[in-house]
């Protein structure tokens, strides 16, 4: 390490836990003490631990490699984790991801992780059952060492660099893997031009998951009417932030299975949800962000009969399928002021 | 007694530079760059309209970001530097 730890005059762990709380340097749940020996054995293999993989704001913090593994120490993480978490930190560092809106804004929203391709099942990443709760060791301890990392260098302290009104459950952790077992289509991390035996995560700034219940549609026109339904609920930023954003639909495998077995292809229901999920100018006006709003040149704002859709265009709705037996599929809401971002997670750091 | 690691690491330093102070504002150019926010806007308004009757500086206008939460655009921030003296941004609402 290249900097020296400090001595904490402490007597067990569970004082640790406390003092790091005390200091602000948790998130309020017991943590793994970031000793010498723990932070080396999490930087095993590394080849430059002094790296610097994003500097984040609003801090301004320099997120090298050694100062990521401390806090995936506190997370609990196995250190094969690392590399998700590097490469999950690598996404977010990207332009336009906008991490800075993402961190400050008063709006809920936190970094989602997807993780792609074989590592999902070498370290036991989840997108089965469940998969947004608790009870998987990997998903909640990547998610939870790229929250910590945000916070600690990144000053995402709620009230301070985070200004997050409420916030969610995601400033835990936030993470899953796509089905790709029970995915009828290509997975997520191929439409972004990636291998399929790439492994890859993907970053999105989102709200907490908003249910979609369809436990009677049985053809594809149905299922993903009621999707579009759950996109354009007038108090999200989505619908007002046209130009800048995009909207992601979490399809469970059961839903999938009706949408593609009625011979829809993903581009099909990119193109549905484009005329499905639209509300009249007329609607809007009575919007939380009426005025505030960022469209295309192109929108028609002068007849309140218009139909206005939720994205500038088709590509922009992300399609993921996640989750396991159900028929409850999930839209995730943006700040307006994010895209999404993919990369490969490395083989060796 | 324990050993263990502060999480936070260093800080990248920013360095901007500023300039010198006007004597007399009268005839420097005001504008702003709005970020949508309504009570921002309105302050910011005010403030110029305030600087041009009062101190005698000239008003270029409100410049307004594409949403909140997104940066101006290099054209924006150009223009911006091109026909201004003084800048105001709004950030809060």
């Amino acid at each position: 390490m290249s900097t020296a730890p400090l001595t904490l005059d402490v007597d067990d762990v569970d004082e640790v836990s406390w003092e790091y709380a005390r200091r602000g340097w948790s998130d309020g749940l017991p943590i793994v003490p970031p000793t010498p020996e723990r932070v080396a054995r999490m930087l095993a293999g590394v080849t430059d631990p002094e790296r610097l993989i994003a500097v984040l704001p609003p801090r301004n913090g320099r997120a090298t490699i050694e100062m990521i593994a401390v806090n995936a120490v506190m997370a609990g993480c196995r250190p094969e984790y690392l590399r998700v978490v590097v490469a999950a930190l690598t996404a977010l560092g990207q332009p336009a991801f906008n991490l800075r809106s993402i961190q400050a804004t008063t709006h809920p929203a936190s970094p989602l992780l997807i993780v792609n391709g074989p590592i999902r099942q070498e370290l036991g990443v989840h997108g089965g059952s469940g998969c947004f709760g608790a009870g998987f060791l990997a998903n909640a301890t990547i998610g939870r060492a790229v929250r910590l990392v945000l916070r600690n260098v990144g000053g995402g302290i709620p009230g301070s660099g985070d200004r997050a009104t409420h916030g969610h459950p995601g400033k835990y952790s936030y993470c899953i893997a796509e089905n790709e077992e029970e995915n009828p289509w290509q997975p997520l991390h191929v439409d972004r031009g990636f291998d399929a035996g790439a492994n890859t995560v993907t970053v999105i700034g989102c709200e907490a998951p908003h249910n979609i219940n369809n436990h009677v549609g049985d053809t594809a026109e149905h299922i993903l009417g009621t999707c579009a339904d759950g996109m354009i609920d007038l108090g999200t930023n989505n619908p007002f932030a046209t130009k800048t954003t995009q909207m992601t639909l979490v399809l469970c495998p059961e839903h999938a299975a009706t949408v593609a077995g009625d011979g829809w292809s993903k581009d099909d229901v990119r193109k549905y949800l484009y005329e499905r999920a639209r509300r009249t100018l007329r609607e809007l006006k009575t919007g939380g962000l009426w005025n505030m709003h960022s469209w295309p040149n192109w929108y028609d704002v002068e007849h309140d009969d218009a139909r206005l859709p939720v994205v500038s265009d088709p590509s922009n709705f992300v399609i993921v399928v996640a989750g396991g037996e159900g028929k409850h599929s999930t839209v995730l809401p943006t700040t307006g002021s994010t895209r999404s971002v993919t990369v490969e997670i490395p083989a060796l750091l | 007694m324990i050993e263990v690691f502060d999480p936070r690491g260093e800080i990248e330093p920013i360095v901007v530079a500023r300039p010198a102070y006007p004597a007399d504002l009268r005839g420097l150019r005001v504008g702003a760059i709005e970020n949508t926010k309504h009570n921002a806007g309105f302050l910011i308004s005010g403030i110029i309209r305030h600087l041009a009757a009062e101190h005698g500086m000239v008003d270029t206008g409100v410049r307004r970001k594409d949403f909140s939460s997104v940066g101006a655009t290099v054209e924006m921030l150009d223009e911006t530097a091109r026909d201004c003296d003084l800048v105001l941004l709004g950030t809060a609402d």
